[in-house]
């Protein structure tokens, strides 16, 4: 009898410490919950916002801007004429180009080197032109400073806008147009231009 | 001929010491010249990662005269992660800019380098929550044994 009474009372002793784990364990799961209401806030938020938008001179000089082309999915391309994986990415883009309707895709080139000038961009596409592959998409040079899609200051970065102008997809480095265009031995980032294209055109 | 012999003479030469360099090596680029009439010499200079086909921002330096037609600058690669540089010479002539050794090419050894990367792509996010979360158990469950 005294024993189960001591067994009692020691039973009651570890139910403070049951409670606690229990009560803790229910704090968890709220603030789980919480977390997760907040972002689902945020980006419901993000649909409701007004879409991104800057400014860049194209090639005759004038003033362009992201908001020109609603509707429309745009492949924010920054490029320099001196950087290599940005030339061979020119061809990537090409291919984009010249797969998907241009009511539906749009492709800014905005050159970010700001001792380049438009002519020095005239002069990039002509070459292409020579060797049989005309760049025939929007090209440019920033205005408005695009330091914030460039993640890292490397080039090329591209941006994907969907048709409202919100971003949906940024990366640094050379970006192949399909699965089939990523050499054997590429080991770099193989998200594709068409992959990403296609989840936003349908 | 005489034309080609003076283009010839007019050619700079340029040394890169160490000749092996590795990332976030220093290098000293030595430009020696054969022209007198030369106002000025300045280094072009880009780090890029062949694997990832990315380029970094170029960098336009000044080269300093060390003595009649011998410019120098030492310059530190800033990129882990770079796999390869190129350099262009500039040199301010009386006939204005001319180019040599155009996006030269040089290999960077990766040897030396840990493999350390400028990835800064992996902040902490959401997934912060889960990690706070199995602190807190495991500490009660510490708890609950003493």
């Amino acid at each position: 009898m005294t024993r189960k009474r001591a067994n009692k009372k020691s039973g009651n002793k570890k139910t403070p410490k049951k409670n606690n784990l229990k009560y803790g364990l229910i704090l968890i799961v709220v603030l789980i919950i919480a977390a997760g209401g907040i972002l689902a806030l945020t980006s419901s938020n993000n649909a409701n916002k007004p879409g991104e938008d800057f400014a860049f001179y194209d090639l005759n000089g004038n003033v362009g801007h992201l908001s020109d082309y609603r509707g429309k999915v745009v492949l924010l391309d920054m490029w320099a004429t001196w950087c290599n994986p940005c030339r061979y990415q020119m061809l990537e883009l090409r291919k984009a180009y010249q797969n998907y309707s241009h009511n539906k895709l749009e492709i800014l080139s905005i050159n970010i080197d700001s001792k380049e000038t438009i002519q020095d961009i005239k002069d990039f596409i002509d070459t292409y032109a020579q060797y049989g592959y005309p760049l025939e998409w929007t090209f440019g040079k920033e205005k408005d400073s695009l330091d914030k899609y460039l993640k890292g200051g490397g080039i090329p970065t591209l941006c994907v806008f969907d048709q409202q102008g919100h971003l949906y997809f940024s990366k640094t480095g050379l970006t192949f147009f399909s699965k089939e265009d990523i050499p054997p031995n590429w080991t770099g980032d193989k998200t594709t231009l068409k992959e990403k294209i296609d989840e936003l055109i349908t | 001929m005489l034309n080609a012999i003076q283009t010839l003479a007019a050619q700079p030469s340029v040394t890169i010491n160490p000749t092996n360099p590795s990332p976030q090596s220093t290098l000293t680029f030595t430009v020696a010249l054969s022209e007198e009439n030369i106002l000025g010499a300045w280094l072009e200079i880009q780090e890029c990662n062949g694997n990832k086909g990315i380029c970094y921002p170029k960098q336009n330096l000044s080269m300093e005269e060390k003595s009649p037609g011998t410019y120098q600058l030492s310059v530190t690669l800033q990129h882990s992660d770079a796999t390869y540089m190129q350099y262009t010479i500039k040199l301010d002539t009386p006939n204005g800019w001319e180019e040599y050794f155009k996006e030269t090419k040089v290999t960077l050894s990766q040897g030396n380098n840990g493999g350390s990367s400028n990835n800064k792509n992996n902040a902490p996010g959401f997934e912060i929550i889960g990690l706070i979360a199995a602190s807190v158990i495991i500490t009660m469950l510490l708890r609950r044994r003493r």
